[in-house]
């Protein structure tokens, strides 16, 4: 490689890059905090450029991987651009476009391999010295920081204008809470059920017991058990069940719509009002009107009707019987309270066939037989789905039980007694609902992002408002898949806590809508920008029938008697 | 090896003047001449022609009545052409190292009096543009030095296999040099514009 030619300040970037095409520009300037400032290669057009791609940058003795977070127009003298060429004159817009006007890519540098080709990416200390050459980062090192799929790592989609498949850790995902966020229709849904598809997975490709994992799925709206539907709603597309099998275990809360639907279902699922606790309550408090009062008498009432009956007991109190006088006085009750309690329990168990107040089996401890069994659980919400309450309800009582069962046996565990349980993760949807600042500290979905992997819990939490979840709770949020964004302050949620976050505004802002996701956090060695896998397509069906070793059966026998 | 054009009569580093072996035998504007004479070749440019008498101090009288032509003159007066001579001058823009090999930048020494100037041949001038850092030196050239380099630019670029190639080559190393003085850029791009 040659030495620069200086002209005149401007430096001819063809004598110093390698003529193979991939040569992209030189380091001009910048710094570790704000990032570099890359002149545009001679030759190189800057339509071609987009924000999120990778480059990698040689310097002296080392490689640095960074990704294009802007790009920018430049003129070396002002002068040029008061006499600029006409928009169709190609000679002299041939002539100044990297000479007098000149683009300049702003790169995000992230990792940095020293010495030997094969060792790992560790993250950015220092930068590149000036006019260090940037290319095009290669396959072959794309590869080399996010791993292979095996394993160890499952493959998540391809970077933009790169043929080559882009990783998540799995150890890692799984070891602590992630999000999926996105504007509604960016394929959130899609996205989810295939990482989920790949976690199952991956699950069963683990030699080590400790690094097994198991999905629940509170699936509101019935996408991932069976069957979803495909964009526009036209067409259908394979969910969890169909693809893998007895992996799988489909619930429903509401068996009537699910026949309708054709589902083949394991078990119905109810909830006792036994198994409804105050705290249940409170997490519900703003979507069923409730007062703070409210909440507090409805801890009152479980101490006095005690925590079987109490909910029956608060639907049935009359404030003007006079022993309900008497018990509210005790208890320190207004009238009012217990007005307001009243109408929002009743709303809540209005219309709600799986709660039962009678009979009903212990649906937490059928979840649980499939769970420690290794069996991932789907909940369909059929009809309740759009029941915000049903839905809110349903997935706090449920996880707060399988929470204790969890910490009972981990701490089993510490004790020396037991076998730890495979890795549990929640996945739940309009998070931001569970996670909101008024609530995250009450429900147990806030404990488990806060609590980290201790129990062996962790969340997948899909939203389209990250802006609307409690601080400490997203600072929790170890990676983060994004799909498009606009809204300002749901792009500071996103990316808030996240070096850089300055630089990558600009990549999340100008995402297509679907099919694109920013990547960042935990689970990838450096943010990335991927074109997601494209779920629903025979080849990738049959990638998992080949995988998991099962020929493929027509769907119906898999379940023939 | 192309023929004479004619010999040096005044040469500094950066420049020479030649004595044109024929009366009007100038090369043209921007072309590229070699002066070469037992000693390396040195490169340049074309930029400027005189035909005048030989004696400077002695200005030519006019001869002919009003409806002669110019072969009428010459006809009448056979003793004139004598009494004239055409010189050229030209801006080095390069020449030849120890091993022959394109240097695009000022020699060591003026090119030597009374050696022989001839035309670059296409090789040569091939050779000399495959680079463009002597159009520095040409920018150099005195007054007239934009009108050198268009011409210059033009007479290579059609030995060029891709003149228009060549042209836009030549014309992003101009950007470079003429950045501060966008004037003089559009005026040379005005003028090699294919």
């Amino acid at each position: 490689m040659s030495a620069p030619h200086h002209v005149n300040g401007a430096y001819d970037l063809s004598t110093v890059m390698p003529p193979d095409g991939t040569a992209l520009g030189t380091v001009i300037g910048g710094s570790l905090t704000k990032g570099l400032e890359v002149r545009l290669a001679a030759g190189r057009l800057v339509e071609e450029i987009a924000a999120g791609r990778y480059v990698t940058i040689e310097a002296t003795g080392q490689k640095f991987f960074g990704m294009i977070t802007d790009v920018e127009l430049r003129a070396a003298s002002e002068a040029v651009l008061r006499q600029p060429p006409e928009p169709d004159d190609g000679f002299l817009r041939a002539i100044f476009a990297g000479t007098a006007v000149y683009a300049v890519l702003h790169v995000m540098p992230m990792l940095r391999v020293t010495g030997a080709a094969a060792s790992t990416p560790e993250p950015v200390k220092t930068v590149p010295s000036h006019f260090s050459a940037v290319r095009d980062a290669t396959q072959a090192e794309v590869s080399q920081i996010f791993g292979e799929d095996g394993p160890g790592h499952f493959v998540i989609g391809t970077p933009l204008d790169m043929d080559v498949k882009v990783c998540l850790s799995y150890d890692r995902f799984i070891e602590r809470s992630n999000g999926i966020f996105g504007k509604s229709g960016t394929g959130k849904t899609f996205l989810t059920r295939s990482i989920l598809t790949h976690l199952i997975d991956k699950s069963s490709a683990q030699r080590d017991r400790g690094k097994r994992s198991v999905n629940l799925v509170f699936d509101m709206h019935n996408e991932y058990g069976w069957e979803g539907s495909s964009e526009g709603g036209t067409g259908k597309v394979k969910a969890l069940k169909q693809l893998l099998g007895n992996a799988v275990a489909v619930m429903t809360l509401d068996e009537a719509s699910s026949r309708r639907r054709g589902v083949r279902y394991d078990t119905a699922i109810t909830i006792r009002y036994q198994d409804i606790e105050p705290g249940d309550i409170a997490v519900l408090q703003q979507t069923l009107n409730l007062t703070d009062n409210a909440v507090e008498a409805a801890h009152e009432l479980a101490k006095h009707f005690g925590q079987p009956h109490w909910l029956r007991g608060a639907m049935e109190l009359v404030e003007s019987d006079e022993e309900t006088a008497d018990l509210l006085q005790r208890r320190g009750i207004h009238a009012a309270t217990i007005l307001n309690l009243r109408r929002g329990l009743q709303r809540l168990v209005r219309n709600k066939h799986f709660l039962v107040e009678h009979g009903g089996a212990d649906s937490v401890q059928s979840i649980l037989k499939y769970l420690l069994h290794g069996t991932n659980v789907v909940l369909e919400f059929g009809a309740y789905g759009n029941d915000l309450p049903a839905y809110m309800l349903v997935a706090n009582v449920l996880t707060r039980r399988l929470h204790e069962v969890y910490r009972e046996r981990i701490e089993a565990v510490h004790g020396g007694t037991g076998e730890p349980p495979p890795h549990l993760i929640i996945t739940i949807e309009e998070a931001h609902k569970f996670l909101n600042p008024q609530v995250a500290r009450q429900t147990i979905f806030g404990e488990i992002a806060r609590e980290m992997r201790k129990y062996h819990v962790t969340l997948l939490v899909i939203d389209q408002r990250p802006s609307a979840i409690d601080d400490e709770v997203l600072s929790q949020i170890a990676t983060r898949i994004t799909c498009l964004l606009d809204n300002e302050r749901d792009i500071d949620a996103a990316l808030g806590g996240i070096a850089g976050a300055r630089e990558l505004r600009a990549v999340l802002a100008k995402l297509e809508t679907k099919q694109q996701a920013l990547i960042l956090g935990h689970a990838v060695p450096m943010p990335v920008v991927v074109r997601t896998e494209t779920y629903g397509t025979e080849a990738f069906y049959a990638t998992f029938r080949q995988r998991l070793g099962v020929p493929p059966p027509p769907v119906d026998d898999l379940y023939a008697p | 090896m192309t023929a004479s054009l004619g010999r040096v009569i005044e040469a500094s580093i950066d420049r020479l003047t030649a004595v044109c072996h024929t009366l009007d035998g100038a090369p043209p504007l921007g072309a590229l001449v070699v002066a070469e004479d037992d000693a390396p070749a040195i490169y340049a440019a074309v930029t400027g022609a005189l035909t005048g008498g030989i004696d400077p101090g002695r200005r030519l009288a006019p001869r002919g009545g009003p409806g002669d032509g110019r072969a009428a003159v010459l006809a009448q007066n056979p003793q004139i052409p004598a009494l004239l001579q055409t010189t050229f001058t030209a801006t080095v823009t390069g020449h030849a190292g120890p091993g022959g090999e394109m240097r695009r930048y000022l020699p060591d020494a003026p090119a030597p009096v009374y050696a022989l100037v001839r035309a670059a041949t296409a090789v040569e001038t091939a050779a000399l543009c495959a680079e463009p850092d002597y159009l520095k030196l040409l920018l150099t050239a005195g007054p007239l030095a934009d009108e050198v380099t268009a011409a210059c630019l033009r007479r290579a670029a059609a030995h060029q296999p891709d003149s228009r190639a060549f042209l836009i080559t030549s014309g992003r190393a101009l950007a470079g040099l003429l950045a501060a003085e966008p004037d003089r850029l559009h005026a040379i791009l005005r003028r090699i514009r294919p």
